[in-house]
């Protein structure tokens, strides 16, 4: 009895090394030496220097236990591969690569923006700031933020001239209309700031004003793709119907957008095998 | 002591740390291959010269009386472990477009690094810079850095937009950006950061746009995907970036007197094998030869 409970002990060991040997091919780990020494990285690379040895102290370890859940069947994973990696009409060289944050975001407010305004989208983004690895913010400094959302009185138009809207009122109400934004990333595909432009001049009420920051500053936590046929509830559709509560679909995708920070570039190549990964380990 | 200094000398030969400048150089007897020996002069040899011929490690080795040295010194090879050169060529020969060449040379400040900023760069944000600049330096061999007040005096500028437009291969940029100058030797002697102050629009977002600039262009480095985002020679954000033990290695080595400059990734690969070879079959360490 002892024997068979130890050759299974050894095969699930051997079988948890081998499964994290293979996620690191997906993901390659990153290390961080240091001169600490302890009992988890004796076993993993040195770098020998002549008076002293550097050890890794990164454990590397991706936690693949959020693709357990089940809300997350084929048609909402075709969905977001195609919104969260952008896979429309992009080089595929270029594109496909899924886009996140990886620091705190800590949002500023211009002072022209209507209190109402602010009052609603920090309620609004309330709801999402129980995630795991999207921590959202205010301050009232400047100098503590990454985030600025600023007014300009400059006209804001991301449409080409030969963009064609079934009426001037559809060009109107756009959300890409009068609004931009800015991120930088690294070479990672990772978000460290932004800045958000809005011209608050153009005979908006504060509800098109609020309206218009949502879907904008929920479109740029993962510089997400639309142009997609989706529900009108969702931030990410052009006919957004503004709404208190966030739709289950947006909560959805931004929750496992942030399930967990990639530590390198993850194309939906990547991902797809990280399903896989996950499936054959269940 | 004498298989140590005829093998120098061999080396010395081939080293492309041996630059030719004739207000420099005094003349000195050494020993060459045969082969050596031909390709360099393309003359054949004569009974004279077969007269101070020596056999070394079953070589045939021909006294060459005239040959032309430049002044410098000579160091010995500083070794390293296989898995620190790996990080090391990964950070130092920055390929272009990311496709790996034997001919990517490394680049590397010959002279004193002498900083200019413009009067757009907060006094905070410079003094932080400046910090960082020393924290490198104070523990860095041949590095030296330091802020200067004249632009005329500098080597190395940094400006934001909206200032005048110091290097103008820069000019025409939407983005910050910087731009290096190295000479026929792969020695920087000019570089420039141009930032973006609005786009980084406070001045904890500007200093670590200046930090990761400064970093790249102390080497034309490359930052990697290898280490995780706190060091500084990674390519992805931390709010949390420091100098790992590490990253003050991969400097500290750039600029050592034990390792050649200027070199392509082959003759890098090539020597250290070579330097490697000989301390293990020997126990002697490889002279690096570091004209003046």
């Amino acid at each position: 009895m002892i024997k068979k409970i130890l050759t299974y002990f050894i095969y699930f060991v051997s079988l948890s090394i081998f499964s994290q040997n293979n996620l690191n091919h997906i993901l390659k780990p990153r290390l961080l030496f240091s001169n600490e020494k302890n009992k988890t990285n004796l076993d993993t690379e040195l770098v020998i220097l002549e008076n002293d040895t550097l050890f890794n102290i990164n454990s590397n370890i991706i936690d693949l236990g959020f693709l357990n859940d089940t809300t997350y069947g084929k048609k909402f994973l075709d969905k977001y591969n195609a919104i969260g990696f952008g896979i429309t009409g992009k080089d595929y060289k270029n594109g496909f690569q899924l886009r996140q944050w990886n620091t705190p975001i800590v949002i500023y407010f211009d002072k022209k923006i209507p209190n109402e305004v602010i009052k609603g989208f920090k309620l609004f983004f309330s709801q999402i700031s129980n995630l795991e690895h999207l921590n959202i913010s205010f301050t009232s400094k400047i100098k503590n933020a990454n985030y600025y959302i600023k007014t300009t009185s400059e006209e804001i138009n991301v449409y080409n001239n030969d963009f064609k809207f079934e009426s001037d009122t559809e060009r109107k109400k756009s959300f890409l209309t009068g609004a931009t934004y800015r991120l930088t990333n690294d070479s990672n595909n990772k978000f460290y700031s932004g800045i958000l432009s809005i011209n608050i001049n153009r005979d908006q009420t504060d509800l098109d004003i609020l309206k218009q920051l949502k879907q904008l500053f929920f479109l740029s936590l993962g510089n997400f793709d639309i142009g997609f046929d989706i529900n009108s509830s969702s931030l990410l559709s052009k006919k957004y119907i503004s709404s208190d509560t966030i739709s289950e679909f947006d909560y959805k995708l931004i929750k496992l957008h942030y399930s967990t920070i990639y530590p390198q570039i993850i194309d939906e190549r990547a991902f797809s095998k990280l399903i896989k990964k996950y499936k054959t380990l269940q | 002591m004498k298989l140590l200094f005829y093998l120098s000398i061999c080396l010395l030969s081939t080293s492309l740390c041996f630059s030719q400048k004739k207000d420099n150089s005094t003349y000195s007897t050494m020993y060459m291959t045969v082969k050596q020996y031909k390709n360099k002069y393309k003359v054949p040899l004569t009974k004279k010269d077969s007269l101070s011929f020596r056999v070394i490690h079953g070589d045939t080795m021909v006294q060459v009386s005239d040959f032309m040295r430049p002044k410098g010194n000579s160091v010995p090879y500083e070794y390293k472990d296989s898995t620190f050169l790996k990080y090391y060529e990964k950070v130092a020969f920055n390929h272009k477009k990311g496709v790996i060449s034997d001919n990517t040379v490394m680049k590397y400040w010959k002279d004193d690094v002498k900083i200019f900023f413009s009067k757009s760069v907060a006094k905070k944000t410079k003094n932080d810079l400046m910090k960082f600049a020393e924290e490198i330096s104070s523990q860095v061999d041949s590095l030296n850095i330091y802020e200067v007040n004249k632009v005329e005096d500098s080597n190395y500028i940094i400006y934001y937009f909206g200032d005048y437009e110091y290097e103008s291969n820069l000019m025409n940029f939407k983005r910050s950006s910087n731009y290096q100058y190295w000479n026929g030797n792969n020695q920087i002697y000019k570089s420039a950061i141009k930032l973006d102050n609005e786009m980084y629009f406070n001045e904890t977002l500007r200093l670590y746009e200046l930090k990761k600039y400064f970093i790249q262009n102390l080497g034309y480095f490359n930052l990697i995907d290898d280490f995780k985002c706190e060091s500084y020679f990674s390519n992805c954000y931390s709010s949390n970036k420091k100098l790992t033990p590490l990253d003050l290695e991969l400097i500290k080595y750039h600029y050592s007197y034990g390792i050649c400059k200027g070199t392509n990734l082959k003759t890098f690969q090539e020597q250290h094998q070579k330097a490697k070879e000989t301390l293990e079959e020997t126990g002697n360490k490889t002279m690096f030869f570091h004209p003046l």
